[in-house]
């Protein structure tokens, strides 16, 4: 009786036990399905190994199907390419642009009217070319300081003004960078259908470059509207700003039949073909303003002096005052807006 | 210099009207995805560990 008397004081704390015990028994090797689909590890751990190059995705509830990859292998590359070898790219290409085009103003100065200003004026560019121009100038100048500071603002900024001020920087940048690329576009498309016309090779164009375009020596060599170095600039805007504008749009909006890689290698190219035209940009701004005397007025009043023009684009001033002499002005008119 | 100022002007305006179209791009997407996935809600407090400088 004794013993009876003493299981039923203890059968409370058994039954305990033996509730304690269940969920431990669940975890037991014996209830995992060994074949189950969900668990492969060696799999993730091969696919984390350096030179693994398996995909590892499943299945996500929220519509972007592209947030149910767990490893993606070709990202270490990409994370290298981006963060290291944009940037190297980038700092070899401007500040190397930035050096040439200074070794060229030391050695060549400025370039001079040898003929002096004539007082006579000839249209250059309209208002609308004009418009078009200062479109994608303006907004080219706002893409390019707010993508340089996405390409070199974390090692030069950040360390400079902080963290909190550089977030801030940074995230107003990207939303600037974004909403301005529209203006961009549209400039780029309208200079397209303006001057493509003028701007196709020729081989008046190899004899401007095999004479140095006449950056070299005091010869002018001949050219129609637009001369090669012209044309250069022109094609490298056209296609940079299109490479620019069509990988810039699949970042932004990520299309969802564009995978992962996909937007990966439109990363690259844009950041890529941006540092490069940043720096074809420089040298047209220097050639335009402190390289070239007479250069400016094209784009400021749309007139460019006579001389200037017989210059550097002799065959299209023999054009212009057959087809249209109204054109050229008898005596310096009055800038355009004035 | 009117060429240019209705550049600047252009560039602005392009700017903002971009930025309500695709504010309202964003809010539409985001009231058709409503309840799928996980997602934050703009006005959420949300708490954590303070960053140690």
């Amino acid at each position: 009786m004794n013993l009876i008397a003493a299981l039923h004081r203890l059968a409370p704390a058994i039954l305990a036990c033996l509730l304690m015990a269940a969920p431990v028994a669940a975890q037991q090797p014996n209830s995992v399905n060994p074949t189950a689909s969900s668990v492969k590890e060696k799999q993730l751990l091969d696919a984390l190994k350096p030179g693994g190059s398996e995909i590892l995705s499943g299945r996500v509830s929220i519509p972007d199907s592209r947030a149910g990859n767990l490893i993606q292998p070709a990202g270490r590359d990409f994370r290298v390419t981006q963060q290291d070898t944009i940037p190297k790219v980038g700092a070899y290409v401007i500040i190397g642009m930035i050096a040439v085009l200074a070794l060229f103003f030391m050695f060549r100065g400025r370039i001079r009217i040898e003929g002096g200003e004539s007082g006579r004026t000839i249209e250059r560019f309209d208002s609308v070319g004009r418009y078009a121009h200062w479109t994608a100038a303006t907004s080219f100048i706002l893409l390019g300081l707010t993508g340089l500071n996405l390409v070199f603002g974390r090692s030069l900024l950040l360390p400079m003004i902080g963290p909190e001020a550089f977030a801030s920087l940074t995230q107003a940048g990207k939303f600037v960078h974004n909403y301005v690329s529209f203006a961009f576009a549209l400039a780029i498309a309208l200079m397209f259908v303006m001057w493509a016309k003028d701007n196709f090779p020729s081989a008046i164009d190899m004899r401007w470059f095999a004479q140095g375009g006449g950056l070299v020596g005091s010869n002018h060599p001949p050219a129609d509207r637009f001369n090669g170095g012209q044309k250069l600039i022109f094609w490298a805007t056209i296609l940079g700003g299109f490479a620019l504008s069509a990988s810039g749009y699949v970042l932004m909006f990520k299309p969802p039949e564009i995978a992962i890689a996909g937007l990966q290698l439109a990363t690259v190219v844009h950041g890529l073909v941006g540092v490069i035209l940043v720096a074809v940009i420089i040298a047209h701004v220097y050639i335009g303003t402190l390289g070239m005397e007479g250069a400016f007025d094209a784009m400021g009043t749309g007139r460019v002096d006579l001389n200037w023009a017989k210059e550097h684009h002799s065959i299209w001033v023999d054009k212009v005052a057959m087809k249209r002499p109204e054109d050229i002005s008898s005596a310096r008119a009055p800038a355009a807006g004035e | 210099m009117k060429a240019f100022l209705s550049a600047l002007l252009t560039v602005a305006i392009i700017g903002f009207g971009a930025s309500f179209v695709l504010e309202r791009f964003q809010r539409t997407a985001d009231q058709s995805y409503a309840g799928v996935g996980t997602r934050v809600e703009a006005d959420a407090r949300l708490t954590g560990t303070p960053v140690k400088h």
